[in-house]
């Protein structure tokens, strides 16, 4: 026998639902989305790989969307996840006797619309050790230590560590750049 | 901004001012993302997705026939020419999306090729891609033409002469839809003769001169741009001491077109190429220049804010005699003030006489030019 059910319950609930998931993600994601391609690029990626990568994670945030209890880190380190696989990928990529790709516009554009205080900020941390550079970008990101720390699965004092370093070292590398 | 990331990183630097001073860069980094990246357009990529790395057909076209154009010059197929995720991401590029479609096959062509960053005499700065820059310009002058007056002064500079005196005169031009206003002094800084066409395709001019005036309606329209419109720029400035009267005999490109339109013009035929910044005006531009087989040599400065030009440069002829020319560009508001700049006024006492007559004595004197 089958139940047929009727009513506000059945049918247009899910609907419902769904688009009130969709008017919440969007919400987050314009307000996320440029600010993760920035995190990106602050560990070291460019341009057109950080945006290829907010776009991996933001696809994932989509689809599992209703179990996610904090997107903001979620998309962070989901981020990060996609970023070293994307780069180990690459290199698992045999050489072909093709041209290489074309530029996509990512970066060309944002050669054009960076100032210069972004891209020498973007260079002192590029030339930061890995584990650093990811602390300072959660830090620009406006996260706290203890959060960060249960990120990257290290200890609070493990990030003021790190944080503390990095900071010196972006002093050594400007004083450095500015001298040639 | 030099100096105070110096202050913030150099040694003894508080840590506080280092965290400032990254701060203020990673803002600059949004502020840049957020004239390039199209939320909205990669937002409905991500809804209209099955899959990861799924192009988005919807808005990625625009960008991916310009892919699609590369791939195809580089004998390869579309699909090689940059991963699924790339196309999706050029799709979601603001300006891209919105000027792909008027590429010209040079301009695509310019992208392939870029830039050297910096050249002797330019301030350095980023390696800028020629062809992004002229999409920037050619969308910021089709945006500017219907709510701008472009303002120009032309210096015009003649090879020094014998005694080691070069003569410059100046114009000054207002640029407005179909309207125009050229207004020329000699090189004593004497008003030499005013011209212009109204919205209703008036003519105008006055000649200084003879102290005339003449009027001829239907006359006055903007200068036609050859099919294609890949005229040199030279086709938006007035020619030293010649009227822009087209009439018989006299080069239609003399006729001061819309400056827009014409600087629309040779930038989307791909004619120019982006080879560094320079300072203009105090304003860190970015500079333009015509390519070297370029019959006429031409410069534009654009501005980094708004794309729009600021100042164009035109000399003459590798190997030929010739006068420099170099307009300085200012963009004004359509205020009542400032489209009074567009009418010719007739002064006091002058004669009106026959379009001919009014034109001769400017003709002659264009004639005895250098």
């Amino acid at each position: 026998m089958v139940t047929v059910m009727v009513g506000p319950e059945a049918g247009p609930l899910p609907a419902v639902s769904s688009r009130l998931t969709d008017v919440e993600f969007a919400e987050f994601f314009r307000a996320e989305h440029k600010k993760l391609i920035r995190f990106v690029m602050a560990i070291g990626a460019d341009g057109d790989q950080a945006a290829e990568v907010a776009q991996a994670t933001f696809f994932k945030a989509f689809e599992g969307w209703d179990v996610i209890r904090t997107p903001r880190a979620w998309i962070r380190r989901v981020a990060v996840n996609e970023l070293t696989a994307a780069r180990k990928a690459a290199r698992r990529e045999a050489p072909q006797a093709t041209l290489p790709d074309a530029p996509v516009p990512v970066s060309t554009a944002l050669a054009v619309e960076l100032t210069e205080e972004a891209r020498q900020v973007l260079a002192a941390l590029q030339a930061l050790p890995p584990r650093q550079r990811q602390v300072m970008a959660w830090i620009i990101d406006g996260f706290g230590a203890t959060e960060i720390a249960r990120e990257l699965g290290v200890s609070p004092e493990s990030v003021r560590q790190n944080y503390a370093r990095a900071r010196k070292n972006l002093g050594r590398f400007y004083g450095r750049s500015t001298k040639r | 901004m030099i100096r105070r990331l110096r202050d913030a990183f150099g040694g003894g630097a508080s840590g506080q001012a280092a965290d400032a001073a990254v701060g203020h860069g990673m803002a600059d980094v949004l502020a840049a993302l957020d004239n390039v990246i199209d939320d909205d357009a990669a937002l409905g990529c991500i809804y209209a997705g099955t899959g990861k790395n799924v192009p988005c057909a919807a808005t990625g076209q625009a960008a991916a026939a310009a892919a699609g154009q590369e791939s195809a010059a580089a004998g390869r197929p579309e699909s090689a020419a940059a991963p699924a995720g790339a196309r999706w991401l050029a799709g979601s590029l603001l300006p891209v999306a919105a000027v792909a479609a008027v590429l010209t096959a040079g301009a695509v062509v310019l992208a392939a090729v870029g830039m050297p960053g910096s050249r002797p005499g330019g301030t350095g700065g980023p390696a800028v891609n020629a062809a992004y820059v002229v999409k920037r310009v050619d969308s910021a002058l089709d945006a500017a033409g219907p709510v701008a007056i472009a303002q120009m002064t032309i210096t015009t500079s003649s090879a020094a002469t014998a005694g080691g005196h070069s003569l410059a005169t100046t114009a000054r031009e207002w640029s407005y839809g179909d309207q125009w206003r050229a207004v020329t002094y000699s090189a004593a800084g004497q008003l030499v003769y005013d011209e212009g066409s109204s919205s209703a395709s008036v003519y105008t001019v006055v000649s200084y001169l003879a102290r005339t005036w003449a009027r001829q309606p239907r006359l006055g329209g903007p200068a036609a741009l050859a099919p294609g419109g890949c005229a040199p720029l030279v086709a938006a400035l007035p020619l030293p001491f010649q009227p822009g009267l087209p009439v018989p005999g006299v080069a239609a490109s003399s006729l001061p077109a819309t400056v827009a339109r014409a600087l629309r013009a040779a930038v989307s035929c791909g004619a120019l190429t982006a080879t560094g910044r320079q300072r203009v005006d105090g304003i860190e531009a970015i500079e333009l220049t015509s390519r070297q087989d370029s019959v006429i040599p031409e410069t534009i400065w654009v501005s980094p804010g708004t794309y729009l030009p600021l100042r164009v440069v035109i000399d003459p002829a590798p190997g030929q005699p010739g006068p420099r020319q170099t307009a300085d560009i200012t963009w004004l508001p359509p205020t009542a003030q400032n489209l009074s700049k567009l009418a010719v006024p007739i002064p006091a006492g002058f004669r009106q006489v026959p379009l001919a007559q009014a034109v001769r004595p400017l003709m002659r004197r264009s004639e005895s030019q250098p």
